[in-house]
């Protein structure tokens, strides 16, 4: 007990974390984090040499960013990632400091994550998931000054920003490209886990590729069922149900899988090699092309980008300038917050027509993306 | 009788210290001071709004242990509390949201239905034993996995309520008639003032009332008697007339009882609903506090409030940028760690006892007592 | 004889299984995509299921199994990204089997509980390995993270030669097996389904898991080291008085169990995903564990029970429908045995039997679509069976999970 005494000022959730000064066992841990805090002292010296002028860096000084994430957590290579991507660039042009948490293995603590950043102070507080709605919902209003976002769902309190995606617009992108370009006329789905919002994918998806080819076939497979989330973490059962999509005849496979979708592009990488030129992958969330090792690129026709860093960027940068949009933000095709992209330049130009034209279409509100399959 | 009483004491602490020490030199292999990490934990496990989150996680640990700790009584290993918990939680939270009646009814049958399932799935591995010899370990895992699907099939297919815009599967709420109202006063007797929204689960009280009723129902009934009686020697048993058969059902009828109301306290002090965000895991973290414990009802209350302890503050490490996982090493530790060092100690007093038993027997001949 | 028999059962299996998919148009299920697919998910059960024989035959019950497995993950990514695959194989042995060591020192040297260890080693396999990531991984360059490793180099395959047509120096061999399948003749086309699917696409680590089946059998049952482990299972008490080192055995047995386990994981890693992911194994140390039982403590059994969860799974995964086609297999089997027990005068039997064949029967015609649920808890459900209703022909080691301490004989 007596040790408690000799530590003063450790309390930092009481205060405002302490980046500057003695360095933390944080920095040394995290070489990521280590360079974002040398960054983060630059930016402050730059700052500090404007004199308190019209720096960039300079509104943001004061605002403490909270951020929760759900099961995983920074280092996730998904969902997660994608938002503390957002933060990471809110963190280097506008010089906000940011605490971060994760829930346990079970992801019970997922209120109590918020309680802790709201009472650490925080003035905007992101809950990464729909987990956290009940969560949001119970805690916003004991903190009235202070802003909440929450991604993939609706919250409706005046002090909470509910950051939802239109994943059925994007999906419905990647489906198109897929039905433009399969041989075989058949196209395959991997869903993680069988919940609505995976459906809001494989909808979209199978629409796409009808929209532009009506003579496709969708293909879908699900890996597990709730509460069995282990659909979004297991890469060999992913691996299967590609194997199952290709021998059913389908050259091009989109997941929603979360990690289990590496299995799909391990095993559309083996057929490449073993002859099949038209074999493909379609990734999601972020552009996989970039995150996957070198040697898996080359199967990944495109990927459906679901922007959460846009997301938490914005909504940030909207917070700093005293925007901040208490409601229902859409990041749908219109603002750029679902899409698809073309590294690798597998598309040809005239499929891309063909989908800007869909997503022109789709912008202007002439098609409607279905939800649900 | 205090030598033994202070050995027991023993165990826990040296387990304890065992996995602290462990812990320390693991962080200090990642640069991280252990003594100011553990000093962070405690100021912050000191707070009101950490005090309110240790108790409410103790609550459920605590019945899950009991739980577990009725079976360990007769030697019988109830793995299956996992299952029997979320099965009743989801029943019981499908049903308790279709009626509404004057509150402390609405309550008590919802606790009812709990129990009566806790009961029920785990009383068929208490038949299948009997009946067919099927080791009641085996058989609870296997139910525990049956478990999770029938809970999903039932949760998605019969009792989910869809609300527009929701992602999260969940049962219908209950009415307020059926929700077990927060304990805060009973924190504020002792001058904490819990910050808005932390409430105390006023179901502590509920956990303490089955705490005693464990106590009483092992040692002061007959039942009781015969429970430990069967555990100690089940030949010796059946030659007072105990029927081993029909003391296995009971005995996993009451632990799927007690089992089936862990996830009360969540249920009807928190949530109101079953939810795709409800705790899992009491059931095994029960194995563990049972054991810590020793089963005895006030060692487990002290096991639970650890383990709430070190779940709560395993957040501020996150926070301050140590990682957090060390707090599941130190818990897996204890458990080991408690056993061993349980078997160790006894051994010593086992060979104490002999020592003593010995040297009496050299003075006097051997007392009635030094026999048993 | 014993072989007639086999060949026997497995005729009438295929009869039924044909006779069933041109009743329904289902063709998933002798298709070599799903017999590959049944074998790549029953290896990680199968090694499990083994290696928590050699732990029971010792008379060790190991439910940490789960956690050993979960070890063998994480150590078999972390050795194939420093060095290689093989390196990776030998790594995740050696994890699994340092899970195997604890839970060897715990029940063995100190005494402690079977179950309690297992659960321990269970909860601190899934604390410590994601720890280990945050350290190893902690420098996102490395393109791992704190719940995955970075891309790792995987097994490779093999198709044999003229079976499957692989390529002999060079040479692209026909395809036997697979030219069998295209011709799409009942009888022939599935039987060379079946046969394509378990000579193609094989790892390295697929063929050794099947071996290690044969050579389980033959280590303890045709060695003397083999029949000191299973007297140490079977009676402790005795095999220490007739001069076995009760201890030694039980650290052969346990080690060897958890390096099974962790081959298991690094089965996983290094042929089906190329990557170690948090919660992999995804409860596949319980079902190996659930296999072993079912299988009666026998490795052939083993081998049955992993094949059986791993053909549920496969089929789940690449025809959701086939599975409904699976029920009426079921039932229409069951009704064979039905009657071969009238005409051997067994009504009683008789009796039960049909009676399963006609509920199978009945939920085949009554369900349009087997919820998956219910295919989640098909091996559980199974066992439990299994357990409920042939126990009297299930023989466990009689001294299995009995805490033994050295010079207690009596």
């Amino acid at each position: 007990m007596s040790t408690t005494s000799d530590i003063p000022g450790k309390l930092i959730f009481l205060g405002r974390p302490h980046t500057a000064g003695r360095p933390t066992i944080e920095e040394e841990f995290d070489v990521r984090k280590t360079r974002l805090i040398a960054l983060l002292a630059v930016l402050a010296l730059v700052a500090a040499a404007c004199g308190g002028g019209e720096g960039a860096g300079d509104e943001g000084a004061d605002v403490l960013v909270g951020l929760a994430y759900d099961i995983g957590g920074r280092g996730d290579k998904s969902f997660n990632d994608s938002a503390a991507a957002g933060l990471d660039r809110a963190k280097e042009d506008f010089g906000i400091e940011a605490q971060e948490l994760e829930p346990t293995a079970g992801g019970e603590n997922r209120e109590e994550n918020l309680q802790l950043l709201a009472e650490a102070g925080a003035d905007l507080i992101f809950a990464i998931g729909f987990a956290f709605a009940d969560g949001v919902a119970n805690v916003a209003p004991n903190f009235p000054d202070t802003s909440f976002g929450i991604v993939d769902a609706v919250v409706d309190l005046p002090n909470v920003a509910s950051l939802v995606f239109a994943e059925e617009q994007g999906s419905a992108l990647v489906g198109c490209i897929a039905g433009l370009m399969t041989e075989s006329g058949t196209v395959g789905f991997i869903g993680g886990v069988n919940i609505d919002l995976i459906q809001k994918f494989e909808a979209g998806y199978i629409f796409g590729a009808q929209h532009c080819n009506p003579d496709v076939q969708v293909e879908s497979r699900y890996l597990t069922e709730p509460p069995d989330f282990s659909g979004f973490s297991d890469p060999a059962k992913g691996r299967e149900a590609a194997a199952a999509l290709y021998d059913a005849g389908a050259d091009i496979v989109y997941h929603a899988a979360g990690g289990s979708g590496a299995g799909l592009f391990e095993e559309a990488a083996a057929r490449r090699e073993a002859g099949g030129q038209n074999i493909w992958a379609i990734g999601v969330d972020s552009d996989q092309y970039n995150t996957v090792s070198e040697d898996l690129r080359d199967v990944i026709l495109t990927s459906m980008l679901k922007r959460v860093d846009v997301a938490v960027y914005n909504t940030i940068e909207a917070f700093v300038n005293g925007e901040f949009n208490a409601g229902v933000n859409v990041f749908d095709l219109s603002v750029d917050g679902v899409g698809y992209s073309t590294s690798g330049g597998f598309i040809p130009q005239d499929v891309i027509d063909k989908v800007e034209e869909l997503k022109s279409q789709i912008v202007a509100g002439e098609v409607t993306v279905p939800t649900a399959p | 009788m205090r030598s033994r009483l202070l050995l027991s004491l023993l165990a826990p602490l040296v387990a304890i210290a065992f996995a602290l020490g462990l812990a320390a030199v693991v962080l200090l292999a990642v640069d991280v001071d252990p003594v100011e990490a553990v000093g962070s934990m405690l100021d912050f496990a000191a707070q009101p709004a950490s005090v309110v989150s240790i108790l409410n996680r103790a609550i459920p640990l605590y019945i899950s242990a009991i739980a577990v700790a009725v079976g360990f009584k007769m030697n019988l290993f109830n793995i299956g509390v996992e299952g029997q918990y979320l099965l009743a939680a989801v029943i019981a939270a499908w049903v308790g949201a279709q009626f509404s009646i004057w509150a402390p009814l609405h309550v008590l049958a919802i606790l009812l239905v709990a129990a009566a399932i806790g009961a029920g799935y785990s009383g068929i591995a208490g038949v299948l034993r009997v009946r067919r010899g099927v080791s009641e370990v085996i058989s609870t895992i296997m139910l525990n996995f049956i478990a999770v699907g029938l809970t999903a099939w039932l949760l998605s297919e019969h009792f989910r309520e869809r609300i527009p815009g929701d992602l999260n599967i969940k049962t219908p709420e209950i009415p307020a008639t059926g929700w077990i109202p927060n304990a805060n006063w009973l924190l504020e007797i002792f001058g904490l003032r819990p910050p808005n929204n932390s409430e105390l689960q006023g179901f502590i009280f509920g956990a303490a009332l089955l705490g005693v009723i464990y106590y009483l129902l092992v040692w002061r009934t007959r039942f009781g008697y015969e429970l430990r009686a069967s555990g100690i020697s089940a030949s010796a048993a059946r030659v007072a007339g105990v029927e081993s058969g029909r003391m296995i059902v009971r005995a996993m009828l009451i632990s799927g009882a007690f089992a089936g109301l862990v996830g009360m306290s969540p249920l009807l002090g928190f949530f109101h609903q079953y939810t795709g965000t409800f705790p899992v895991q009491l059931g095994f973290n029960g194995i563990a506090v049972a054991l810590l414990g020793r089963n005895h009802p006030v060692g487990m209350a002290l096991g639970a409030v650890l383990f709430g302890f070190l779940e709560r503050s395993s957040q501020i490490l996150d926070l301050e940028g140590i990682p957090k996982e060390i707090v599941t090493i130190i818990t897996g530790v204890i458990v080991l760690a408690v056993v061993v060092a349980y078997e160790v100690v006894s051994r010593v007093v086992q060979r104490r006892t002999i020592q003593a038993a010995a040297r009496a027997a050299e003075a006097r001949p051997v007392p009635q007592e030094a026999a048993v | 004889m014993n072989l007639r028999k086999a060949a026997l059962y497995g005729g009438a299996g295929l009869a039924v299984v044909v006779l069933v998919e041109q009743a329904t148009g289902v063709g998933e299920l002798t298709s070599s995509g799903t017999v590959g697919a049944s074998l790549r998910l029953a290896i990680p059960i199968l090694m499990a299921a083994l290696g928590g024989l050699y732990s029971e035959r010792a008379g060790v019950v190991n439910i940490g199994l789960e956690g050993m497995m979960i070890m063998g993950t994480w150590f078999a990514a972390w050795g194939a990204w420093l060095y290689g695959p093989w390196w990776g194989v030998v790594l995740g042995v050696l994890g699994g089997a340092a899970g195997g060591l604890l839970h060897a020192l715990a029940t063995v040297t100190f005494n402690v509980d079977h179950i309690i260890s297992g659960v321990a080693i269970n909860i601190l396999a899934a604390g410590g390995m994601r720890f280990l990531s945050v350290i190893a991984y902690a420098d996102p360059a490395t393109g791992g993270g704190a719940t995955q490793s970075p891309r790792v180099p995987g097994l490779p395959t093999v198709d044999l030669p003229f079976l499957a047509g692989g390529s002999l120096f060079g040479w692209d061999t026909p395809d036997l097996f697979g030219g069998l399948e295209r011709l799409g003749w009942p009888v022939v086309s599935d039987l060379g389904g079946i046969l394509r699917g378990l000579t193609g696409g094989l790892s390295w680590l697929t063929v050794i898991g099947l071996a290690l089946v044969p050579l389980t059998w033959f280590a303890l049952w045709r060695t003397p080291w083999g029949l000191r482990l299973r007297s140490v299972g079977e009676n402790p008490w005795a095999a220490e008085s007739l001069g076995v080192a009760v201890y030694t055995m039980k650290y052969w047995g346990v080690v060897i169990s958890g390096a099974l386990a962790g081959l298991g994981g690094a089965f996983l890693v290094l042929v089906q995903a190329n990557i170690y992911r948090e919660s992999q194994t995804a409860g596949r140390g319980f079902i190996g564990l659930a296999t072993m039982i079912f299988g009666n403590w026998r490795p052939s059994g083993a081998l049955g029970g992993a094949v059986l969860f791993g053909f549920a799974d496969a089929l789940r995964l690449r025809d959701p429908a086939a599975v409904r086609a699976l029920l009426a297999v079921v039932a229409v089997g069951l009704a064979a045995l039905a009657v071969r027990a009238v005409l051997k005068g067994d009504p009683r039997r008789a009796a039960t039997v049909g009676g399963a064949a006609a509920v199978f029967g009945l939920v085949f015609y009554s369900v349009e679509e087997v919820a998956s649920e219910f295919i989640f808890m098909t091996p559980y459900v199974v066992t439990l069976l299994v357990l409920a209703f042939a126990s009297q022909r299930l023989r466990m080691p009689a001294a299995d999970g009995v805490r033994y301490r050295k010079g207690e004989a009596t």
